[in-house]
């Protein structure tokens, strides 16, 4: 069966099934069950601001409060990294189902995407209780730019199945894309203004470099979809504001041809690389 | 043997709006290469160091003018020594792989009994793989909980069906396998030497099963290295041998001739 969209709606119970299956298995598999969802994100939240905040001794001031600061980047990245890292040896490792099985083997990249996305939701949950109890002061008081967030999930999905669905093809042709993909994906956060904010960078590159080219090189920063993404989320929940519309304008462009283009590139292999299983 | 990238998805059809007359398989001029291991670009760097187009020589024909023609009510049997193409076919009639080259036409739901209980999670409970199962073969929700207890009855794994099924055996789990896959009698049935299913008792109940899914099915294709089961069961023969078809026809005929080879010096040339 083709991985085309027709394909993919029918079979959208069998997506379902393996996100729910993936979600039963992770409470199956440890003993706190289901409070892992929420412990995870918060453990990951705790190590990284004892390392930067404790060791480097820094951001604390001025993107104060820093944890909440810090998570806002950790979980989203987090989404998107674990799914390309998954997804790079996923068909390999489902050889015998998928040809024991006639299905669109597309629902497999996806079911990491959406099982991924179902842990972020349980952090971002966690993320908004944070800010409650840790109010950020420079909070401009606003509610209405939460409104942003659903719109930003959607993109980030776009973005992270598009990627997903590429990079399982190509995972099964270049072996060796999966021992690359842990490094640059790690150059990927540090990249991304996870440890630090935008302003941070926009600063720094107008005090290095001569006028146009500050800019410039600030403007290709931004072209980073995880940048605006994070900037977005910390800006909805922490600053309280709007991001500005040529941002959104970035995020649609991007996604439509990440997501139209994982989508070609997954019809183009989806039989061809079951011979190579 | 030059053009080898002509894959297209078009040359696999699967309709199922039925021409009465029209057969349920075809395959005209089937051919599926695959890529020799050992040259097969591995990794990102070879592919870098060394751009080599892929040519003729690092591919090799695992079916090559594969012609056959199966008609509602016909039970193929499938025969040929190790490594003749046998499986390779299966997932072609399966449409889990498209020919490189012909057309391969398949039309009605295919149903494959291959690799049972691929598709379980471990880590979840019998009742719960039961489910996951049945959404891989497309079994709507509403059909399978109408043959859950069915399904469960059938396993005989009643006290394990909600503990994990990583405390199964390998016999367990193929049976929990073998009980939601053979659950809807299906259009085409392909058996790809698999009969063998559990201990002894449940040996007796599956072939049982099986039987009778094939006298409800429209057509059956079995691969099995036993002449005198293919005898029982099949009305036409295909005698594949490295990758072409020897020989096609009524199952007696084909059979006969199967058994008339000496086997040693087919081996030896
Ligand atoms: N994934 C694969 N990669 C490379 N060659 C393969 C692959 N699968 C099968 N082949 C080759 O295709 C030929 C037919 O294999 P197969 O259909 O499994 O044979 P059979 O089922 O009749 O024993 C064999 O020569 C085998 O080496
Ligand atoms: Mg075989």
């Amino acid at each position: 069966m083709l991985s085309n969209l027709q394909n993919v709606m029918a079979r959208r119970d069998l997506l379902k099934a393996l996100v729910v299956s993936e979600l039963q298995s992770s409470v199956a598999q440890s003993k706190l069950g289901w409070i892992w969802w929420f412990l995870d994100p918060i453990l990951m939240m705790l190590v990284y601001w004892g390392v930067v905040v404790g060791l480097f001794n820094r951001g604390a001031e001025r993107y104060a409060p820093y944890p909440v600061f810090l998570f806002t980047a950790l979980i989203t990245w987090k989404h998107f990294s674990t799914a390309v890292g998954r997804s790079l040896s996923l068909l390999r490792s489902r050889e015998r189902l998928i040809k024991g099985i006639p299905f669109p083997t597309v629902v497999l990249p996806l079911s990491v995407v959406f099982s991924g996305f179902a842990y972020f939701l349980f952090g971002f949950t966690v993320l908004v209780i944070a800010t409650l109890l840790w109010p950020c002061e420079r909070h401009s008081g606003a509610l209405l730019p939460m409104l942003q967030i659903p719109f930003l999930m959607i993109f980030q999905l776009a973005v992270t199945a598009g990627a997903a669905m590429a990079l399982s093809c190509f995972g099964v042709l270049f072996e060796d894309l999966r021992l690359f993909s842990t490094h640059v994906l790690r150059v990927g956060f540090y990249l991304s203004p996870g440890l630090f904010g935008i302003d941070l960078v926009s600063e720094r590159l107008r005090a290095s470099l001569a006028p146009p080219w500050g800019d410039a090189v600030f403007a290709i920063y931004m072209a980073n979809p995880f940048a605006v993404l994070i900037t977005g989320y910390r800006d909805s929940i922490l600053y309280g504001q709007f991001i500005p519309m040529h941002w959104w304008g970035i995020l649609f462009v991007e996604s439509v041809i990440l997501l139209w283009g994982g989508y070609r590139i997954y019809q183009y292999y989806d039989r061809r690389v079951i011979k190579f299983l | 043997m030059t053009d080898v990238s002509s894959n297209s998805s078009e040359e696999c059809r699967s309709d199922s709006a039925l021409d009465p007359g029209a057969p349920i398989i075809e395959f005209q001029d089937v051919g599926l290469w695959f890529r020799l291991q050992a040259r097969r670009p591995r990794s990102l760097r070879e592919l870098l160091l060394r751009r080599r187009r892929s040519d003729a020589s690092d591919t090799r024909w695992a079916l090559r003018d594969v012609n056959f023609v199966c008609r509602e009510g016909e039970s193929w049997g499938i025969i040929g020594p190790n490594g003749a193409g046998k499986s390779t076919l299966c997932l072609m009639l399966a449409s889990i792989l498209t020919p490189d080259e012909g057309v391969a036409t398949v039309r009605g739901k295919v149903s494959a009994l291959v690799t049972l209980g691929a598709a379980f999670n471990k880590a979840l409970t019998g009742r719960d793989n039961i489910q996951l199962y049945a959404a891989y073969l497309g079994i709507p929700a509403k059909v399978l909980a109408s043959k859950m207890d069915e399904i469960i009855d059938f396993s005989e794994l009643q006290e394990f069906i909600d503990e994990p099924i990583r405390n199964y055996s390998t016999g367990m789990r193929a049976r929990l396998g073998f009980a939601v896959a053979t659950s809807l009698d299906p259009e085409i049935l392909i058996l790809d030497e698999v009969l063998s299913v559990g201990d002894r008792g449940f040996r007796v109940k599956s072939q049982k099963r099986i039987k009778s899914m094939m006298k409800r099915s429209k057509c059956i294709l079995t691969v099995s290295h036993s002449t005198s089961f293919l005898r029982a069961i099949s009305t036409h023969c295909l005698w594949l041998d490295r990758g072409s078809v020897h020989m096609a026809g009524p199952a007696a005929e084909v059979l006969d001739a199967y058994e008339g080879t000496d086997v040693l010096g087919a081996r030896a040339d």
